[in-house]
Parts: C-alpha cells; sequence; structure tokens
C-alpha cells in the first residue's frame, strides 16, 4: 500500500498538470478561461469561478483615466451567479491581496461577507488569488465549512501565476486582433478613398510639405494633359497662367500655411498651352501625429460652365443693347437716309474733278457706316424674322463668296469645302449674309498680307451632352458652318471678349466692334450657337451651329452685280418725315418714275380719288401718326384692289409685332435705303404686278 | 404512473386520468421493448396535452422493479414549455448561450442523447448558465445495444444529439452515488478526443487499460472481447472530484488504440481505473436514498431514480436488491412511489457543485414543494 500521503502529492501534481494544460489553448479570453476555471470547478468540486481583471488591463479604450484602477468582471462560471460586474479599485478584494498574492475565508470568519460579489452565497468559502498585478481569480465551494489551508492554496498559486500569464497572452492578442482589425478597417476605408479619388471627375493633387507633387489623379492627368510620373519632382507651380498677380498666390499660401483652407477660382495653363479655370479648394493635410505633411488640392475644371455662364450674360447684354437700338432706330433711320440719299444725289451732280468732291463723298462714307452700323445693332432686335425662308445653306455660302470676293482682295485665297448633304436651314438670306460677310471681313482684317479663308459646311448630329455645354442648343440635327482663316489669331485676352458689342482691338474708326456681337446675335436667333477658336498666330476658326431642316431649301442664283433699273410708272409717295419725303421723290425722279407726295394717308386717299386710274404703285411710311401705312393700305385696296405698295421702315422688326402688323418683307424696304435697293425693290414688285395679293 | 404497455392508446387514456392542467409538463419515459413508435406518440399527444417531453430508454422502473416494457408518465408544473436544445455531435462548447429561468427554487429534468459525443460539453455549458437556485437530474436517453438513434422528444419532434428540458418550480433533493474503489491511479489521459481515450500516461490507451484488466483478472482482454465478456463494465475509469466520488466513465469500446466511454474525457486529466463489487455498489444505491431523503426540506411529490444501465449490466442477478435498497432507504417518505428510467448516462447538480455526465451511477432526485 503506498504511503497516503505521496498519493495525495500524486493527486495533487496530476491535477496541476491537468490544469496547467488547460490554460492556454486559446487566445480567446473567454475560451481561455473557461477551459482553465471548468477543470478548476470540475476538478476541486466547485459551485463557482470568476476571473476579475483591472480595467487598465484590458485597454480597451474606452475605459476613462479616472476609472482604470477599477475591476472588471470578464468571466464567471456560472454565470448568473455573479452579482456585480464592476468592483471599485479600493474594494477590500484586491485591497486585501495587496498584502498576499491569495487567501481564503470561510463564512463564518471576518471578511467574508465583504468577499460577497455573487448571488446566493450560503456558508462555504472563498479562496482569491491575485493573477499577477492585471486583477484576481476568485473561486467558491459551497462544501467547504473552514478556510482552504494555506498548503493547499499555495499547492495551486504558481499554476493561478501561468493562468495569469495566459491571460495576459489573450489580452496581447485581443490588442493585437484589434490593431489589426482596425488597421483593416483603415486599410479598407484608404482603399475606398483611393477608388473614391480615382475615379473622381474633379482634379486631385497631394504634394508633400514643399509642395512637391505626391499624387494626382487620372482627371488631373486627364484635364491638364500631364501624366503623373510628368509631374514628379516638379511642384503645381507648373500650372501657372500668368494670370494671376503675385499677391493672389501669397494669399493662397500664407492661408494655407496657417493651417486653413483656401478657396478661389483659379486659372491654370495646361499641357496644351491653353488656359483652363478652375474652381479649387486647397488644404493643408496632416500626418497621424498632426504634423503639418503637405497639401491637398482639389479642383473643379469650370472653363465650360464659366463659357456658357458667360454666353447666358452676353445674350442678355446683346438683348439690351437690341432694345434700345429698336428704340432709336425709327429717327435714326430717317435721319441717316436723308444724310444717304442727299449725299448720293450730290455725288451724282458733283463734277469728278469738283472741288467738293472729297467732301461729298466723305458725307456718303459716313453716312454709310452710320448706316452699317445702325443694321447691325438693330439685328439685335428680337423676332419675328424678315423673310424666313428655307435655305440651302451650301448655295448661300457661295452667293456670299462671290459677292464678297471683290472686297477680300487679290491675296486672300478662298477655298469651300461644302458637304453635299449639309442641308436647309430656316433663316433670312441677308441675316445669313451678313454672318458670312463679317466673318469673312474679321478674316481678311485678320490677314493683312495674305492667306487663306476657309469656309466649311457639314450637316452634324448633336447629343445631350454637347448641347449642355453650348447654351442655347437642342439636340438634334444640325448644320456646321465654319469659318476658318490663317491670320494672326487672337490671345486669350481678346479671345475671351470678341463676341462683346463694341470691342474692338481696330483703330478708331476702322472696327466698329460690332461684326461678331452681330454674328453671335443673328445666331442666337436663329437658334443657334457659335464657337470661336483662336489662338495667337495659329489663325481663327469661328464654327456656328444652325438647326437643320428637312425640307429642300431655296438655291439663290449668284447675283454678281447689282444693276440699277429705273421705270416709267407713277409712284404715290406717303412719308411724314418732309426730308425722307423729299429724298424719295427725287430718287425716284431721277429712276424715271413720275412721283406723287403726300405727308400723310388722308392727302393720300384725296389724292388717290383725283389720280385714280393713273397710280401704279404706293410707297408708304408705315408708322405714321393718325392714320399709319397699313391701314392706309386696307383703305386704298377698297378704291384700288390691284394697287402695289411697297412700305418703308426704320423700325426694328419687333416694332411692327408690337403694332400687331404682320408685313411681307418682300413688299418692305428698309432705311436707311440706297438707291439700288430701292430701284430692285421697286422693278421687283412693278415687274411681278399679276402674281399673288398685296399684303 | 407505470403502465406495464407502452401502447400509444393507453399512453395517451392514462395521461387523461392524470388531469395535466395546460400549465402543466408531461414527462413521458418508455422503455425500449415492445416500444410505440416514438414520433407517433408525440403526434398523438400532441393533440391532447399542449406540453410534454421524454425519451425511450432501456427500462423504466416503478417501485423496487426495473421494467422492460412499459412507461412511466409523471405531471410536473411548468416554468415554461419544455425546451429543445441541440447537443453539438462535434467538438466545442454548446449550450453556453441558452437563456434558461432563474427562478428560485427551479428544478430542471434533462434527459438527453446518452450517445451524443459532446454531452459533457453540453452540460458544462448549460452549468454556467445555471443560478445557484436551479438543480438538475436526468439522465441519458437511448436503448441498450448503444447505438444512438432518435430518442428524446417534446411536442416539436424525436431528436437525437439532443436534450429536452423541463423545468418546475421545485426544490429537488439529490442523492448520486456510484460505489465503485479505486484500483489503479492516478494515471493521466494524456490524449483524448471527446469520449474517446487515445493516450493514458503517453502510451495507447488501450494497452495501458488492458495491462491493469488482465493483472486484476489474470484473463486476456482483447478488443474482440471488450465488450462483450462484460470485464469492462467491471473496471470503469474515474474522473478525479475533490470531495466526491470521482466521475465514472465506463468504457464502451475498442476504437483503433483507443477507449470509447459513456461521457467526456477532458484531455490531461487525472483518473484512476476504479473496481466495484456488488456489495458495494448496492450499498451505495442505499446511501444515495437516503441522503435524497435526508435533503427533502418541505413535502416530496416525486422520487425520481435514474439509474445507471451498466449497473444492471454488472449486478446481473443482484439488481434487484439495488432498487429494494432504494426503496427502502425512501420508505420514511411513505406516500410515494419511486419512479423512474434505466439511463445511459446520468447528470445531476444541486448548486454544490458542477452540473456533469455521469456513468454507472445511481441519482435519486426527490422533487419536493417549493
Ligand atoms: N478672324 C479674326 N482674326 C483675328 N482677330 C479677330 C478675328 N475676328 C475678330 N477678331 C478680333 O475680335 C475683335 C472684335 O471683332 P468684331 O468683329 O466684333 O469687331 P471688329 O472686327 O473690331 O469691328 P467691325 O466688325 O466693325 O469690323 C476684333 O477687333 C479683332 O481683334
Amino acid at each position: 500500500m503506498p504511503d497516503p500521503a505521496a498519493n495525495d502529492v500524486v493527486g495533487t501534481i496530476s491535477l496541476l498538470y491537468e490544469l496547467a494544460l488547460s490554460m492556454g489553448q486559446s487566445l480567446d479570453l473567454d475560451a481561455n478561461c473557461d477551459l482553465f476555471i471548468r477543470t478548476l470547478l470540475t476538478r476541486k468540486n466547485l459551485a463557482f469561478g470568476a476571473v476579475w481583471l483591472k480595467a487598465s488591463a484590458l485597454k480597451n479604450g474606452a475605459t476613462a483615466e479616472a476609472d482604470s484602477g477599477s475591476y472588471r468582471l470578464v468571466y464567471a462560471n456560472p454565470r448568473v451567479r455573479a452579482r456585480e460586474d464592476r468592483l471599485p479599485a479600493n474594494h477590500p478584494l484586491p485591497a486585501r491581496l495587496g498584502n498576499m498574492p491569495f487567501f481564503s475565508v470561510a463564512a463564518n470568519e471576518p471578511g467574508f461577507a465583504e468577499a460577497v460579489t455573487e448571488n446566493g452565497i450560503q456558508g462555504g468559502a472563498y479562496t482569491v488569488y491575485a493573477l499577477g498585478d492585471i486583477g484576481f481569480l476568485k473561486l467558491y465551494s459551497v462544501l467547504r465549512r473552514s478556510a482552504v489551508s494555506p498548503v493547499e492554496v499555495n499547492s495551486l498559486r504558481q499554476v493561478v501565476a501561468k493562468f495569469a500569464v495566459s491571460i495576459e497572452g489573450c489580452l496581447a492578442h485581443r490588442q493585437l486582433a484589434r490593431q489589426i482589425e482596425e488597421r483593416d478597417r483603415a486599410e479598407g476605408e484608404r482603399r475606398t478613398l483611393a477608388m473614391v479619388v480615382e475615379q473622381m471627375e474633379d482634379c486631385v493633387i497631394i504634394t508633400d510639405a514643399a509642395g512637391v507633387f505626391r499624387y494626382v489623379n487620372p482627371a488631373f492627368e486627364r484635364v491638364t494633359g500631364y501624366a503623373a510620373r510628368e509631374v514628379a519632382g516638379l511642384t503645381p507651380r507648373l500650372l501657372k497662367s500668368g494670370r494671376h498677380l503675385p499677391e493672389f498666390y501669397a494669399a493662397l499660401w500664407k492661408t494655407v500655411s496657417s493651417g486653413r483652407p483656401w478657396r478661389d477660382r483659379i486659372v491654370n495653363r495646361l499641357k496644351n498651352g491653353s488656359l483652363a479655370t478652375f474652381d479649387t479648394i486647397v488644404a493643408p493635410a496632416r500626418d497621424e501625429k498632426g504634423r503639418p505633411a503637405g497639401y491637398v488640392a482639389v479642383l473643379r475644371d469650370v472653363t465650360r460652365l464659366m463659357e456658357v455662364e458667360q454666353q447666358y450674360a452676353h445674350a442678355q447684354k446683346m438683348e439690351s443693347i437690341g432694345r434700345l437700338a429698336g428704340g432709336i432706330a425709327h429717327d435714326f433711320n430717317n435721319t441717316l437716309t436723308a444724310v444717304l440719299g442727299f449725299g448720293s444725289l450730290l455725288l451724282e451732280t458733283t463734277p469728278e474733278d469738283g472741288p467738293d468732291r472729297h467732301a461729298v463723298e466723305q458725307i456718303v462714307l459716313a453716312g454709310e457706316r452710320a448706316a452699317n452700323l445702325t443694321r447691325q445693332l438693330l439685328t439685335f432686335s428680337r423676332p419675328p424674322m424678315p423673310e424666313m425662308r428655307v435655305m440651302d445653306l451650301n448655295a448661300l455660302a457661295l452667293n456670299a463668296t462671290h459677292l464678297l470676293r471683290r472686297s477680300l482682295g487679290e491675296d486672300v485665297e478662298v477655298v469651300t469645302l461644302l458637304d453635299e448633304h449639309t442641308g436647309s436651314v430656316r433663316a433670312d438670306v441677308s441675316l445669313l449674309n451678313q454672318i458670312i460677310t463679317n466673318l469673312a471681313l474679321n478674316a481678311r482684317d485678320a490677314m493683312p498680307r495674305g492667306g487663306r479663308l476657309c469656309l466649311r459646311t457639314a450637316p452634324v448630329e448633336l447629343d445631350a451632352a454637347f448641347c449642355a455645354e453650348h447654351a442655347g442648343l437642342a439636340p438634334g440635327p444640325h448644320i456646321l458652318l465654319s469659318v476658318r482663316d490663317t491670320g494672326t489669331g487672337m490671345t486669350e485676352e481678346v479671345r475671351r471678349r470678341a463676341f462683346e458689342p463694341f470691342f474692338t482691338t481696330k483703330r478708331t474708326g476702322k472696327g466698329t466692334g460690332l461684326g461678331l456681337s452681330v454674328v453671335y446675335g443673328i445666331v442666337r436667333r436663329l437658334g443657334g450657337c457659335v464657337e470661336l477658336d483662336s489662338r495667337p498666330d495659329a489663325g481663327t476658326e469661328v464654327r456656328i451651329w444652325l438647326p437643320r431642316v428637312e425640307a429642300r431649301g431655296d438655291t439663290l442664283p449668284v447675283e454678281l452685280e447689282e444693276k440699277v433699273v429705273g421705270g416709267r410708272e407713277t409712284i404715290l409717295v406717303v412719308e411724314d418725315e418732309p426730308m425722307v419725303r423729299d429724298l424719295a421723290t427725287r430718287l425716284l425722279r431721277s429712276l424715271g418714275y413720275s412721283v406723287l407726295e403726300v405727308g400723310g394717308g388722308e392727302e393720300a386717299l384725296s389724292l388717290l380719288r383725283r389720280y385714280h386710274d393713273r397710280l401704279d404703285l404706293v410707297l408708304s411710311d408705315v408708322v405714321m401718326p393718325r392714320m399709319d401705312g397699313v391701314e392706309l393700305t386696307l383703305q386704298l385696296r377698297q378704291e384700288r384692289p390691284e394697287l402695289q405698295v411697297l412700305y418703308m421702315s426704320g423700325f426694328a422688326d419687333d416694332a411692327f409685332a408690337e403694332r400687331g402688323l404682320n408685313l411681307d418683307p418682300r413688299r418692305l424696304i428698309r432705311k436707311p435705303f440706297t438707291k439700288e435697293t430701292l430701284a430692285r425693290k421697286l422693278r421687283e414688285i412693278l415687274d411681278d404686278r399679276g402674281s399673288g395679293a398685296n399684303a | 404512473m407505470f403502465l406495464p404497455h407502452a401502447s400509444v392508446t393507453e399512453i395517451l387514456s392514462a395521461a387523461a386520468t392524470l388531469n395535466v392542467s395546460p400549465g402543466d409538463t408531461l414527462m413521458v419515459l418508455v422503455a425500449e421493448h415492445n416500444a410505440p413508435d416514438l414520433d407517433e406518440l408525440r403526434n398523438a399527444l400532441r393533440q391532447t396535452i399542449p406540453r410534454f417531453f421524454g425519451g425511450i430508454f432501456p427500462a423504466v422502473l416503478s417501485g423496487a422493479r426495473a421494467h422492460d416494457e412499459g412507461a412511466v408518465i409523471l405531471a410536473l408544473p411548468a416554468l415554461e414549455p419544455p425546451r429543445v436544445c441541440a447537443v453539438s455531435a462535434r467538438a466545442g462548447p454548446s449550450g453556453a448561450d441558452l437563456a434558461l429561468p432563474t427562478a428560485d427554487p427551479c428544478t430542471a429534468v434533462l434527459l438527453a442523447d446518452g450517445m451524443s459525443p459532446g454531452i459533457s460539453e453540453f452540460l458544462a455549458g448549460v452549468f454556467r448558465q445555471l443560478g445557484p437556485a436551479t438543480h438538475c437530474v436526468g439522465g441519458g436517453a437511448g436503448v441498450s445495444a448503444m447505438v444512438q438513434r432518435p430518442c428524446v422528444f417534446t411536442a416539436e419532434g424525436v431528436f437525437d444529439n439532443a436534450a429536452v428540458m423541463a423545468f418546475a418550480p421545485w426544490r429537488c433533493s439529490l442523492g448520486v452515488q456510484h460505489g465503485m474503489k479505486r484500483l489503479v491511479g492516478p494515471i493521466v489521459a494524456t490524449r483524448t478526443r471527446q469520449n474517446i481515450i487515445e493516450e493514458l500516461n503517453w502510451r495507447p490507451a488501450l494497452e495501458v487499460y488492458k495491462a491493469i484488466v488482465e493483472r486484476d483478472t489474470g484473463q486476456p482482454l482483447t478488443a474482440e472481447n471488450f465488450y462483450d465478456s462484460g470485464r469492462a463494465w467491471a473496471y470503469p475509469f474515474g474522473l478525479v472530484r475533490e470531495g466526491a466520488e470521482d466521475v465514472v466513465r465506463d468504457p464502451l469500446a475498442v476504437v483503433d488504440h483507443g477507449i470509447r466511454c459513456a461521457g467526456g474525457v477532458p484531455e490531461n486529466t487525472a483518473l484512476h481505473v476504479l473496481k466495484g463489487d456488488a456489495d458495494h455498489l448496492i450499498a451505495a444505491a442505499r446511501r444515495a436514498g437516503e441522503r435524497a431523503a435526508a435533503g427533502a426540506r418541505s413535502r416530496p411529490r416525486a422520487a425520481l431514480i435514474c439509474d445507471c444501465v451498466s449497473r444492471r449490466m454488472f449486478l446481473k442477478g443482484r439488481f434487484a436488491e439495488e432498487l429494494s435498497a432504494v426503496s427502502a432507504a425512501l420508505r420514511p417518505i411513505d406516500h410515494l412511489e419511486p419512479e423512474g428510467m434505466l439511463t445511459i448516462g446520468e447528470l445531476s447538480s444541486s448548486g454544490e457543485s458542477v452540473l456533469d455526465f455521469y456513468n454507472k451511477t445511481i441519482v435519486v432526485g426527490l422533487l419536493c414543494d417549493a
């Protein structure tokens, strides 16, 4: 029979062996505690076991500093037996462990009551072990009547110390797992962020503290034209446009280096040399420790947006000019008609070598310039358009270039590239001519030493994206009309302002600054859009898109020369403005017509009754006091239904509309008119006498 | 109430005489011989009784007799409807996240699939949930052929790898004994896999065990006669539990060079090879009865005996003496006829120590008024 004491030792050792191996099997804190304490409870026949740890040892970040000395229950078996799950740092239990690494206390001993933190404790004894300096292990046995003997308690001391180490391992693992999780999360976030930045439409620049590029996103590469590797080692000064004063950049740096973000619109130069405007935010970036680490800039390309904005602003400006022009046009045109008319009459009667010849010529030239100016201004007025017809654009372009040939001079080569499928637009012939003329003359002016003028037409289909960037356009079939020259081109500054009314770089007296703005106005009225592409010494291209109509357009015969043809018919001039009436009378007489003249509607009617059968045509002003031209015509028609009428007007088109008048443009001549125009109009009407009704 | 014939009809009509109130739970223990189809029984019961649970066992006990055929039914007041919990067939804890009632007092009657390998882990999980007020009594269900099959049921179904539990607002006075004595030990189970001991003292388990048994009996023990000879029943393992009898693990079969036991054996645990003799076992049964009777503080309502099927195999002809001994011990409580079953493993806890799974043990539970 073996020595019973020796047998006890073997028993204890085998228990220690099992306990020692039951710990550290899992890095999970609960699983580790569970295995160890379950073994302990089973072998030692205990009713309860618990692990308490210092909040500071748990280091879960959520612990307030003041709380870090307190204890948390991290494991209890059976769980529901636990009553408290927190103990203050000064609780008697840990306090008692401060003096010795373990103790046992039975129900009948002092100090037991204050050790109870569980439910249903009656009798029995606690055994408590310090777990290193991170917490304590608490065991309870119902069956014990007295405290566990120091020898017995001591036998477990070392294995409990190992258990403490295994718990530290679990905590370290937990910490690490958290860090890894945190890092994974951060990395995931970073990946998401990177993805967003990579796919963003806005340009993103990240620089180091010295301002050297560290990262640019694909949008940056796309927009600026610089590849990421090209900008490596460089700074964003690369993009300087020269459009901002040094103070502008100084303010930027001052703001960001003081830690605040800077926001403004900035003009940058792209790789291809062109300028672009960016809404820009530059923000200082800090590393994890809060030290300045560089700068992050987000740039939104607003060049297009601004152009569209400008297009709208421009359209509004033109409209108000149009309104103003319309208001003064009547009086102004009457005056000009007189100046021009009398001037040309005078010119006819002044000998070529007479002393007054030069002065008269200058009067007529000045009058023509003024007339041109007024006419340009009047195009800013709003529809209805006169003589809206479906026009074959190619035919019109050909016609216009023929007419222009002489004004362009010998040194300008004219090339036409007309796509045969171009098709037609609905427009007024004279307005379209005006567009081509203005552009061609600008081109000529830009090529003082000659060059090439290229006129191109093509059918195009515009999509919504294109239209979004070009104010005034609607998606669908369009015609592109391009006028390109090999001239001096424009600086960015000039290009930006070229469409502004009265903006000119030409000598005083040479340019009105209205050419392009008129083109703009006309194009807008036709529901189209105009775009200017130009760089210094690289020529200029003006592109115009007009809505295409399906119907086949008229093809105009090419008019090579205007001949003045007079007639013998009798014409009644009705005009309240004596100067214009006088002029018209004289012009008509000089063309061979018999002329009667009156100052108003009533007179005209009484005259008609007297010269009933002798009148062939009435040339009447539209707007007159008492009885206007239309009213007059109605009355005249009652007497003489077949009587022809030609109206004269100095008003903008919308002036008619406002009066509710809808005049046939073929029976309208605009003031100021030249002798040639008047002669042609008269012949058109008089020779066409039999066909169609009158207005 | 004992029923000699466990047909569905008889169980139903007997249940009717018990006047099971809707708040009560009916416990149905069925002996394996001529047992009704459990699913049929469950379906029939469901028609009339809302709450019931039960299992099939090698035999049912009534008074001092074991019946291989028949049934015992018992109505329990219930805190809640009976529960079914999965007992994981694989390693790892289960049962730890059950929300068990924490009424005071509370007695849980627990019937588990006795062949489920995860049963010890499961009970450890349940124990972590149990309040000190909850007492636990019950045993492993199954059949004497020791093959796993669906063996426990509630209204919800018939299950294997599961435990069914009913909670009654009663106190339970327990007597738990086996009477086996240590023969050799301590030996360390240096490698185990749930209920299989693979190594003892770093050597193949069978080799070590065989040497011990052969030395004591003087006769060879082979893998083939391991079970048949009944030798193994005489030499179970005992897991150390301080201040109490060792927790018995019956060897059931040889697996490679290891030994499969009824119930889990923790790795690295110290154990002894135990040896029993009939007198000791019968004396232990009496002691269990006496302890239970002595512990009762209020009026007992039922006496439940869960006696291990391996005790009958071991005691053979003298098994009746064991039951008589228990009955005799309970005689002071003369108004009660002890009832119960032969189990494939027993379980109990009284709030004094951990809930565990035992073999070759007799558990006597006196279910008493609160
Ligand atoms: N084809 C061109 N090449 C270079 N510069 C041009 C061209 N067209 C226009 N410009 C510039 O734009 C300015 C404005 O042009 P716009 O046609 O509005 O007026 P203008 O040509 O100056 O006057 P006008 O129309 O009376 O001749 C011009 O003064 C010129 O500087």
